[in-house]
C-alpha cells in the first residue's frame, strides 16, 4: 500500500491511540476488526465505506447503534482509518430489547425486511406484478401475465425467507443460494426468450418500488431508521438485479459460443470444384483444435476424391496467428507428402502483413489472393485450360 | 488438486529384438483402438513407441514397454513406459535435440517422440539405465 | 529371413511394402533395390506404402535413401500411396523427406514416373512438375 515503516508505525500508534479513547468514551463496543486503508484510498472510497458501515450498523439495537456511529465517525475523522465492523460481534448485540415500545421499528434488520414483506406479502406482490407489467408492457408477447405472477410471487418466498436467514449484506452465504438459483433460472430463461437485459434486471429492480413503499409505512416518526432501512433494501436489491444480469450475460455468451460452433462445423465442408481438385473455405475465428480437425478431413478427402489439388480459403477467417498458420504449413507439407499440392488463397492485405511480422515462412506452398487464381492456377498444374466460345443465343 | 488417476489394464513387453520393436507397435495399436482413440491419435503414440522401443533395442542390452491403460476423472489414457538397463545418457537435454538432423541412421528420436505425444518424461543415469514414459490421452 | 518382394514392370520396378516392417527388414529392402535397380537398369522406381501404418524415423530414412540411391544411380523413384495420419505424423515428427517424388496411388505415380523419365516431349509437363 506503499506504506513506509515511518508510516505505519505513526498509523499503527494512531489506532491504538484511538483504541483506547473509543474504549473510554463508550464503553461496551467492542472492536473485532479494522482494516487499514492507504489515506488515498480512503479519500476516494468514502461512499462505500459508509454504505458499509450503514448496512452493518442498523443491526445495532438502539442506542448501540448510535453509539456505533459516533464511535465509528470518530475513529475515521483522522486521514487513513476506516472500520468494518465483524458481523458475528453485531449479532450478539442485535437482542438488545428496544426501550421505546410501539410502532417503532426494531433495528434488526434482516428480521425487519422480513417481517415488513411477510405481513404485506400480496399487497407487495400485487404492487410488484403491476410495476413490472408497466415497465414490460411492450413485451406481453414473451410472458403472459399469469407466468409472471407465478414466477414473482415464487421468488418473493424465497427472497423473504432469505431475508430472515442470511445477511442483507452479502449474497454469497448459503441463505442466499435458493434466490440466486431461482434468479439464474428466470434471467437463462429470459435470455433464451429475447428479452433484453434490463428487461431481465426489472424482474428484481421492480421490487423496490412496494418494498419501500410498505418500509415507509411501517418507520412511522423514525426518519432515520427509515433511511437506513431503505439504504439497505436498496443495496441488496442491487446485488441481486446486477446478478441476474451477470447470468444474462453468461448465457447470452453461451448462445453465441454454441452458434459459432455450429458454424464452424458447417464451415468445415470439402468441396470438389473439378474433377481432381478440392476447396476447403474456412470461416470464422480458428482455434488449435478446430483447424487440426479440418485439416485432417481435407487430408482424407484428397485419398477418398482421389485430388491431387487441395485449395484452402482462409477468406472467412478474421485473424491468422501463428498457430494456425503453422497448422496450415504442416498442412500442405503432409499433402505434399501424400502426392498432392495445397494452395492457399483468400489471403488478405492485413493477414499478408501479419504473417510477414510474424515471420511465417510459407516456403513452397503456393499461394494466392483470391480463389479465382488459386483456381487458374489448378487447372495450370493438371494441363488444363478454359477457353472461351461466343456465347450461344 | 490432481484427480486420481486408476490403472485398468496393464501388460509388460519384453525388448530385445527388431520383431519385439514390432510386437510392440501392434500390441500399443490394439490398446488403443480398444480405447477408440483416433485414427491420427493411434498412428502419433505407436510411432512414439515405435521409437522408443527401438532406442531400448538399439541401445540398451535389454529393456521393456510397460502398457498401462489409465483411467482419470472420466477421461481415458493409455501410458507406455521404457526401460533400459543401457549405458544411460549423459546429456538428456542434447539428446532431445539431436535427431534425424545428425545424420547418422540411430538418431535418438526423442524429440521427435515428445511432439507426438501429450505427456513424455525421461529419467536417465550413466551406467544405470534410462526410463521414458509416454501417455496419451483421449 | 523374409523378403520384400521387388516385381518388374517394363524398365520400371515396383514395390509394394505390405507388413510392417522391422527394421532387418527394411534395411535389407533397400540393398535388394539398390541391386536390383543395377541388374534391371531400371529407369524407374515405384514404392508403394499405402499399406503401411507407420512410419517413424528410422522406416523414414529408410524410404528417404531408397529414393536417392535410386536417383544417383539415374534412375527415378516415386513414394505413392502414403496415409493422411502417417503424412500428418510424419510432419509432426519434423522428418525431412522433402526431395522424394510424391503421388496419391499407383496410377497417378505410374503417370508421373513416365513423365519424370520420358525425353524432352514433354518437358513442358515435367517443368511444371518439377517446379
Amino acid at each position: 500500500m506503499g506504506l513506509t515503516s515511518e508510516t505505519a508505525t505513526t498509523n499503527v500508534a494512531r489506532l491504538e491511540g484511538f483504541k483506547a479513547a473509543l474504549a473510554a468514551q463508550f464503553p461496551g463496543i467492542e472492536i473485532v476488526d479494522v482494516s487499514i486503508e492507504s489515506a488515498t484510498d480512503a479519500w476516494r472510497q468514502p461512499a462505500a465505506s459508509r454504505s458499509e458501515r450503514q448496512l452493518v450498523e442498523p443491526r445495532w439495537g438502539g442506542q448501540d447503534r448510535q453509539r456505533a456511529r459516533a464511535a465509528s465517525k470518530c475513529l475515521e475523522a483522522p486521514r487513513g482509518l476506516t472500520l468494518s465492523w465483524s458481523e458475528d460481534s453485531m449479532s450478539s448485540r442485535s437482542t438488545t430489547p428496544n426501550q421505546r415500545g410501539g410502532t417503532h421499528m426494531a433495528a434488526n434488520s434482516p428480521t425487519l425486511l422480513a417481517d415488513v414483506i411477510g405481513r404485506h406479502e400480496q399487497s407487495i406482490l400485487e404492487d410488484w406484478v403491476r410495476e413490472q407489467l408497466t415497465a414490460l408492457s411492450a413485451r406481453q408477447d414473451l410472458i403472459s401475465e399469469v407466468d409472471l405472477r407465478r414466477q414473482s410471487s415464487e421468488f418473493l418466498a424465497i427472497f423473504t425467507a432469505a431475508c430472515r436467514d442470511g445477511s442483507l449484506t452479502d449474497i454469497t452465504v448459503p441463505a442466499w443460494r435458493p434466490s440466486l438459483d431461482f434468479l439464474g433460472d428466470v434471467s437463462r430463461g429470459r435470455a433464451i426468450q429475447g428479452f433484453s437485459p434490463s428487461e431481465t434486471a426489472t424482474f428484481v429492480f421492480s421490487l423496490k418500488q412496494p418494498i419501500f413503499a410498505r418500509l415507509r409505512q411501517e418507520s412511522g416518526a423514525d426518519a432515520a431508521s427509515i433511511a437506513d432501512e431503505l439504504w439497505a433494501s436498496t443495496v441488496l436489491l442491487d446485488k441481486l438485479g446486477l446478478y441476474t444480469t451477470e447470468v444474462f450475460q453468461q448465457s447470452r455468451e453461451d448462445v453465441i459460443r454454441r452458434q459459432q460452433a455450429e458454424m464452424l462445423e458447417l464451415s468445415t465442408p470439402v468441396v470438389e470444384v473439378w474433377e481432381g481438385i478440392l476447396a476447403l473455405p474456412l470461416i470464422g475465428i480458428l482455434d488449435s483444435a478446430r483447424t487440426q480437425v479440418a485439416m485432417e478431413n481435407l487430408l482424407q478427402s484428397i485419398v477418398d476424391l482421389d485430388s491431387t489439388i487441395a485449395i484452402v480459403d482462409i477468406t472467412g477467417v478474421p485473424t491468422v496467428d501463428t498457430p494456425v498458420a503453422q497448422h496450415l504449413l504442416k498442412t500442405a507439407s503432409a499433402a505434399r507428402l501424400m502426392g498432392a499440392e495445397c494452395i492457399i488463397c483468400g489471403i488478405r492485405p492485413q493477414i499478408a502483413q501479419t504473417m510477414v511480422h510474424l515471420g511465417v515462412e510459407f516456403g513452397d506452398v503456393v499461394t494466392k489472393a483470391t480463389m479465382a487464381d488459386a483456381l487458374a492456377h489448378a487447372f495450370r498444374q493438371l494441363g488444363l485450360t478454359v477457353t472461351k466460345h461466343s456465347p450461344r443465343n | 488438486m490432481k484427480a486420481a488417476v486408476s490403472v485398468s489394464k496393464t501388460e509388460t513387453l519384453e525388448l530385445r529384438t527388431d520383431e519385439d520393436v514390432v510386437h510392440v507397435r501392434r500390441t500399443v495399436r490394439s490398446w488403443m483402438s480398444e480405447q477408440s482413440f483416433s485414427l491420427v491419435e493411434q498412428t502419433k503414440m505407436v510411432t512414439a513407441a515405435s521409437e522408443l522401443a527401438r532406442n531400448t533395442v538399439v541401445n540398451g542390452l535389454c529393456g521393456s514397454a510397460h502398457l498401462e491403460r489409465l483411467v482419470e476423472a472420466g477421461r481415458d489414457g493409455l501410458r507406455v513406459t521404457f526401460d533400459d538397463e543401457g549405458p544411460g545418457i549423459a546429456d538428456v537435454d542434447q539428446a532431445m535435440r539431436d535427431g534425424f538432423t545428425t545424420g547418422d541412421g540411430l538418431g535418438l528420436g526423442l524429440g521427435g517422440a515428445k511432439r507426438l505425444v501429450n505427456e513424455f518424461a525421461i529419467w536417465s543415469e550413466l551406467g544405470k539405465g534410462t526410463r521414458v514414459t509416454i501417455t496419451m490421452w483421449k | 529371413m523374409d523378403q520384400i518382394p521387388i516385381l518388374k514392370a517394363g524398365e520400371f520396378l515396383l514395390v509394394s511394402i505390405q507388413v510392417d516392417m522391422h527394421d532387418r527388414l527394411a534395411m535389407r529392402l533397400q540393398d535388394d533395390l539398390t541391386a536390383q535397380v543395377v541388374r534391371t537398369r531400371a529407369k524407374g522406381v515405384l514404392i508403394d506404402i499405402s499399406a503401411l501404418e507407420i512410419v517413424d524415423s528410422f522406416i523414414g530414412r529408410i524410404l528417404g535413401n531408397m529414393a536417392s540411391m535410386t536417383r544417383v544411380l539415374g534412375a527415378e523413384a516415386v513414394v505413392v500411396g502414403m496415409r493422411p495420419a502417417v503424412a500428418i505424423t510424419i510432419v509432426e515428427l519434423g522428418l525431412s523427406l522433402t526431395n522424394i517424388h510424391t503421388a496419391l496411388n499407383v496410377d497417378k505415380g505410374m503417370e508421373l514416373l513416365r513423365i519424370l523419365v520420358s525425353p524432352a516431349v514433354d518437358e513442358g509437363r515435367r517443368e511444371r512438375i518439377e517446379d
